[in-house]
């Protein structure tokens, strides 16, 4: 059965140097800007961990919470639906589409709905979807995934994106100024926008106190999709309530900081009910949640804001790009959750880590990643869904390491195949660990036997 | 069809009763202010969102300045009561017609020292798309009505109140080519605040 091998996928951007370069050069910078304005806020800190807290909360009481946003949601005039699965989540708002007879959409950014694969399902049933955010947008033209959650097309140089809009909008291929590219984009979505039926978007944040939404953007694509036409569907896991409005400013705080770098989003927007003459649907989605919700260990990953932090400080990550994950969610967060969307399918994930622990750090909510990275691991070791090499070397290591004995021979035993093995096979394609390193310069005997000798001296230099 | 969602309902709730974690407490979220000046804080954070930022002495010093500055010639749409558009406020019975407008004139409701945002909403605006859809965007902002935080800010609105409700902060924008940072995406290309 296919497994997605982000090592190889990896390999082959990391050996792209522009585009691999750029993309680590723009990440950094993203965590360069955050540590900057995080250092501004004495209770940053604080922050984080009262986060973390009312996330947790909310999630002990999301039963509760979920019926309070309900009741308030719909007494603003909003239409709630509840979906347990993507399939289900497609289906009604197909139906809802399908009713107010539907044919042009335009939609701001929403992982869910990618998660969902709500845009593909509605292009096969005729309905034109027009993802309006810029990034989103060039990923669409390019039929590939979102490479980062909230820079969708960050794994891309200026060249790529004039000539992907030369061949679809008929703009010059030979002005690669972002600028321009940004102007293409502007009068083309203005086209669609003007004859929009409807308008989608995620959210970042359902206050279950006040029944209505909070969406976070830059580009103002949203707020016209939402503002414009006389219809307006949102979807929103089940794990994006929180319980008051007095926590939203909270969250606010920490969202834009720790993904970009920047105070706020140009636009945070908030949505309580339609607009005289228009219709408002919720679709609240389940998709697995509630199974993570239920697990102990693991529950906590419904904590995350798909910031992004946790992408912009990973090492794997911004050197092999989004798309080597092969997945809706990528970088830390990613491994950690998309095995559980399907563990054989990604069970190599979780080892696209290096354990550096950064991840950790830099989450506004202090969801675990490091040790649920650890827990994947684990399972994936219990499950025997691992790597075939790896459990022989797993195998190998518990003979040597059994006890002393065992370990000092294995010990000899390596430094005389050091010594012993002719460097044309030593640093053959047969030793992985030589792919990118020689191997070091043979010392004359093992620690343990220059240990020995050391303690042996001293112990002499006492007698005498 | 509706049945079926009623059991996805229960079947959603169900679960989570069933799976939820052991209860944790529902810490309170302090006030946290911003402690610097609050005019200088709103201009310095408003113009580093590429902001722009005028200050006068009253309001009507303020409408004089609109009404020498805005080119007349412009499809202007003001929901101001003492500035005229050139764009009567009912023209838009649908949203989709906005998108003539070139200049959008309203009145903020209030302004974050902290991060430079004046906060609009469906009320003030008129017609949302009016300001979402205009190339210049030009908001009033009473400078009684400047809060040092954000927390501050949520703590006077009440956000059931309307529609639409939201804090703009700078002109639409947008880094998602190489990061490079370009200032008017798909919303208003520029944002000017003029104090009073």
């Amino acid at each position: 059965m296919k497994q997605i091998d982000q090592v190889a996928n990896g390999a082959k951007f990391i050996a792209d140097t522009p585009h691999r370069e750029s993309h680590d050069k723009c990440l950094w910078a993203a965590r360069i800007r955050r540590d900057k304005v995080a250092q501004q806020i004495p209770e940053w800190e604080e922050m984080r961990l009262l986060a973390s807290e009312i996330k947790k909360h909310t999630l002990s009481h999301l039963d509760y919470y979920l019926d309070e946003f309900e009741k308030n949601a719909i007494a603003n005039g909003i239409h709630v639906h509840w979906a347990k699965d993507a399939q289900e989540h497609n289906e009604l708002i197909y139906e809802i589409f399908k009713s107010h007879n539907v044919k042009t959409v335009t939609k701001g950014k929403s992982m869910l709905m990618d998660e969902c694969e709500m845009r593909e399902y509605m292009t096969e049933r005729g309905i034109d979807i027009f993802e309006a955010d810029l990034g989103e947008r060039i990923q669409q033209l390019s039929n590939e995934r979102a490479s980062h959650i909230v820079m969708p097309a960050i794994h891309k140089l200026r060249g790529d994106v004039s000539r992907l809009f030369a061949d679809h909008m008929n703009s010059d291929p030979d002005n690669d100024d972002p600028h321009y590219l940004n102007s293409v984009m502007r009068a083309d979505m203005r086209k669609n926008y003007i004859k929009a039926d409807a308008g989608m978007s995620g959210a970042n944040f359902a206050i279950a106190e006040t029944g209505g939404i909070v969406v976070c953007t830059n580009e103002g694509n949203a707020d016209i999709s939402a503002n414009v036409p006389p219809l307006y569907v949102v979807s929103v896991g089940i794990e994006k309530l929180i319980p008051r409005a007095s926590d939203v400013p909270l969250f606010v705080r920490l969202l834009s900081r720790s993904a970009l770098g920047f105070h706020v989003t140009q636009y945070t927007s908030h949505y309580h009910g339609p607009r005289e003459g228009q219709e408002m649907h919720i679709v609240i989605v389940d998709n697995g949640r509630s199974e993570r919700l239920a697990t102990p260990e693991y529950w906590e990953v419904l904590k995350c804001i798909r910031c992004s932090a946790c992408l912009n400080t990973c090492p794997v990550y911004r050197r092999s790009g989004g798309l080597s994950y092969d997945a809706t969610y990528m970088g830390p967060i990613g491994i950690v959750l998309e095995p559980s969307y399907d563990l054989h399918l990604y069970a190599q994930l979780p080892y696209s880590c290096t354990h550096c622990g950064s991840c950790g750090n830099v989450c506004p909510v202090q969801v675990p990643l490091p040790s649920l990275i650890f827990r994947w691991r684990n399972i994936l070791v219990d499950k025997k869904e691992d790597l075939l090499v790896h459990r022989f070397q797993m195998d190998a290591a518990a003979i040597a390491l059994k006890n002393e004995f065992r370990l000092s021979w294995a010990e000899k035993f390596a430094l005389s195949a050091l010594k012993n093995t002719p460097s044309r096979i030593l640093n053959s394609k047969l030793n992985d660990w030589a792919v990118n390193h020689t191997n070091p310069v043979p010392p004359e005997e093992t620690f343990r036997e220059f240990y020995k000798k050391q303690e042996k001296q001293n112990k002499s230099k006492l007698d005498q | 069809m509706d049945n079926n969602l009623n059991n996805s309902r229960e079947l959603i709730l169900n679960k989570i009763r069933n799976g939820k974690p052991q209860h944790v407490a529902l810490p309170d979220v302090p006030l946290y202010a911003y402690k610097g000046n609050l005019i200088e804080g709103f201009r310095t954070h408003l113009t580093e969102f590429d902001g722009k930022f005028q200050e006068f002495g009253n309001r009507s010093e303020a409408i004089k300045w609109l009404q020498s500055e805005l080119d007349p010639g412009k499809k202007i749409f003001s929901n101001i009561p003492d500035f005229q558009g050139t764009i009567a406020t009912d023209s838009f019975k649908d949203p989709h017609l906005a998108h003539v407008v070139d200049i959008c004139v309203a009145e903020g409701v209030l302004g974050v020292a902290e991060t430079g945002s004046v906060w609009v909403n469906d009320e003030v605006l008129g017609v949302s798309a009016a300001a979402l859809f205009s190339t210049d965007l030009y908001l009033l902002l009473d400078r009684s009505k400047l809060v040092d935080g954000l927390h501050a800010g949520y703590k006077s609105l009440n956000l059931r109140h309307h529609q639409y409700g939201a804090f703009y902060t700078g002109p639409s924008a947008t880094a998602d080519i190489e990061a490079v940072h370009i200032t008017g995406a798909q919303g208003e290309i520029s944002l000017t605040v003029l104090l009073y």
